[in-house]
């Protein structure tokens, strides 16, 4: 047979497909490694989403940081003229929401951990801005969301695909280091905070990439 | 002589055996106009060549061996899937053209590649470890992704986003919408014009000479790479450029860059023309120069 339709393999995941199908898809996914791949990825996605708590207690001084980032925020800047309508594809809004997810998930899982328990910020957290704060615990819980899932997936990447994404990511760390530095001395210095988001998301972008490596090597 | 003879021979039999030790592809379908082309898996070199025809093929060769999955659905086929996977223990090394209508979307992914694609308008989604990618053409949107590999774009996507880790990217043309990535290759983006762009590096350098269109904006943001903006005589568009601890050289007017907040690094605000346009660069510690290009001024939006 062909390959069954995307539809198909989550249906058969979210275990809806009729008898008949399942069998024809099971049969498929027997000889098919890209299907199985597939399978696996949408299955990892389910065990993922439900493995987040379906609803959390607010701990105190949450309300006081998102405050603090609407007023860091209250001030927009807007275009100088008006501009096309944007439309997104549905594969962009799907990237749009994978991130927003993970971000938001791991931005939970930090609060609910206790503050200062994650690894980069520690020290100095004080010294950096409230609305900074937030925004880079989102990364960094995305980053190790990423990190453990690209880990878990390594003995399927070969040493130099591996080897070029831990270049890459010692060049993106020293980066972050040097310049969250900076902003501790210069908190107020918005072009510093601009650059660090920029690194925040080169190595965000490169762990999901390279967490997709695996299929083709 | 007859060493001359024998390495003649030997030479016929090794491309022979070459030879026999490929299969052929050759595949054909009616499909759509936009139909959308999904190829993955094992395969060293893949040239994508649109045609005006309401139909695509795959041809080529792969080593012997190698499994390909997939195919298309009832004709004329919406939708066409490949995977190749190499026999076991060996590289990839087919060798495959495909062959589609001009608006179907494309979406190719391997390991070690080259990739070249041309005269595809509908979409492109490109993905490579190593090799290399080269896009001729205006596709509505072009989205690649490469770890090494160095990508090159020669035309005006739609939409266009084209990330590396270590790859070169090379873009002559433009886009209404454009975002280049990389963390240690080099960016070079000149010849068209651009309505939003936005360009990051973390230690490459990144040289701008493309025209921003009115209400246009450019951002560049570096943390060690040298950021060059080419501007041409009459370009108009406002510009804010900081590094933090960089220089910041302007070889445009003769306005001097101010000590940045602390003393430390530099700033420099310059509004060129009714500045209809605005470019914000900044580095950490690369420099920043503003260089005169001779290419034309502004075009309307």
């Amino acid at each position: 047979m062909t390959h069954p339709e995307l539809e198909q393999l989550n249906d058969l995941v979210d275990g809806r497909l009729a008898p008949a199908a399942r069998h024809d898809v099971e049969a498929h996914l027997a000889s098919c490694r890209a299907c199985r791949d597939e399978v696996d990825a949408l299955r990892a996605t389910v065990a993922a989403a439900a493995a987040l708590p379906s609803s959390l207690p607010v701990p105190d001084g949450l309300w006081d940081d998102v405050r603090a980032t609407i007023d860091a925020r209250r001030v927009v800047a807007l275009p100088r003229a008006p501009r096309a309508a944007r439309t997104f594809s549905t594969r962009t809004l799907a990237i749009a929401a994978t991130a927003l997810v993970m971000a938001s998930s791991g931005l939970t899982a930090f609060v609910l951990r206790g503050r200062g328990s994650s690894p980069a910020p520690v020290e100095g957290v004080t010294l950096l801005p409230a609305s900074w704060r937030a925004t880079e615990s989102g990364y960094i819980e995305s980053v190790d969301a990423l990190r453990a899932q690209l880990d878990a997936q390594r003995a399927q990447l070969d040493t130099a695909t591996i080897a070029a994404v831990e270049r890459a990511l010692a060049t993106i760390d020293a980066a972050i280091v040097e310049a969250r530095a900076a902003l501790e001395r210069d908190p107020a210095n918005a072009a510093l905070t601009d650059l660090l988001a920029s690194n925040y998301r080169q190595k965000v972008e490169l762990l999901r990439r390279a967490t997709q490596l695996a299929s083709i090597t | 002589m007859k060493s001359l003879h024998f390495l003649i021979a030997a030479a016929v039999v090794c491309s022979t055996t070459a030879l026999a030790a490929q299969q052929k592809v050759d595949r054909r379908h009616a499909v759509t106009r936009d139909v959308y082309v999904r190829i993955n898996g094992a395969f060293a070199s893949l040239r994508v060549t649109a045609w005006d025809r309401d139909s695509m093929a795959l041809v080529g060769d792969v080593p012997k061996g190698t499994r390909i999955d997939g195919g298309a659905s009832e004709p004329p086929s919406k939708g066409v899937k490949y995977y190749l996977e190499a026999p076991a223990g060996t590289q990839a090394a087919g060798r495959l053209e495909l062959f589609v209508p001009a608006g179907a979307t494309v979406w190719a992914k391997a390991a070690n590649a080259t990739m070249e694609v041309s005269g595809v308008t509908g979409g492109l989604d490109l993905n490579i470890i190593g090799g290399r990618i080269a896009v001729n053409g205006t596709p509505r949107e072009l989205n690649v992704e490469s770890m090494d590999g160095a990508v090159t774009v020669t035309g005006s996507p739609g939409w266009m986003r084209v990330k590396t880790a270590s790859g070169n990217i090379v873009v002559n043309g433009g886009s209404p919408d454009a975002g280049l990535t990389t963390v240690s290759g080099t960016i070079t983006a000149q010849g068209g014009d651009y309505e939003r762009a936005r360009i990051e590096s973390v230690t490459g350098n990144v040289v701008f000479g493309g025209l921003l269109r009115r209400a246009g904006s450019l951002t560049i943001d570096s943390h060690s790479g040298t950021i060059d903006l080419a501007l041409p005589v009459k370009a108009s568009l406002d510009i804010e450029a900081t590094t933090i601890a960089g220089s910041i050289i302007n070889n445009v007017t003769s306005r001097r860059p101010t000590p940045g907040r602390e003393g430390r690094g530099e700033e420099l605000s310059l509004g060129l023309g009714i500045g209809d346009a605005r470019a914000t660069l900044r580095s950490f510690k690369g420099n920043i120069r503003l260089l005169r290009s001779d290419v034309s001024p502004n075009k309307p939006g």
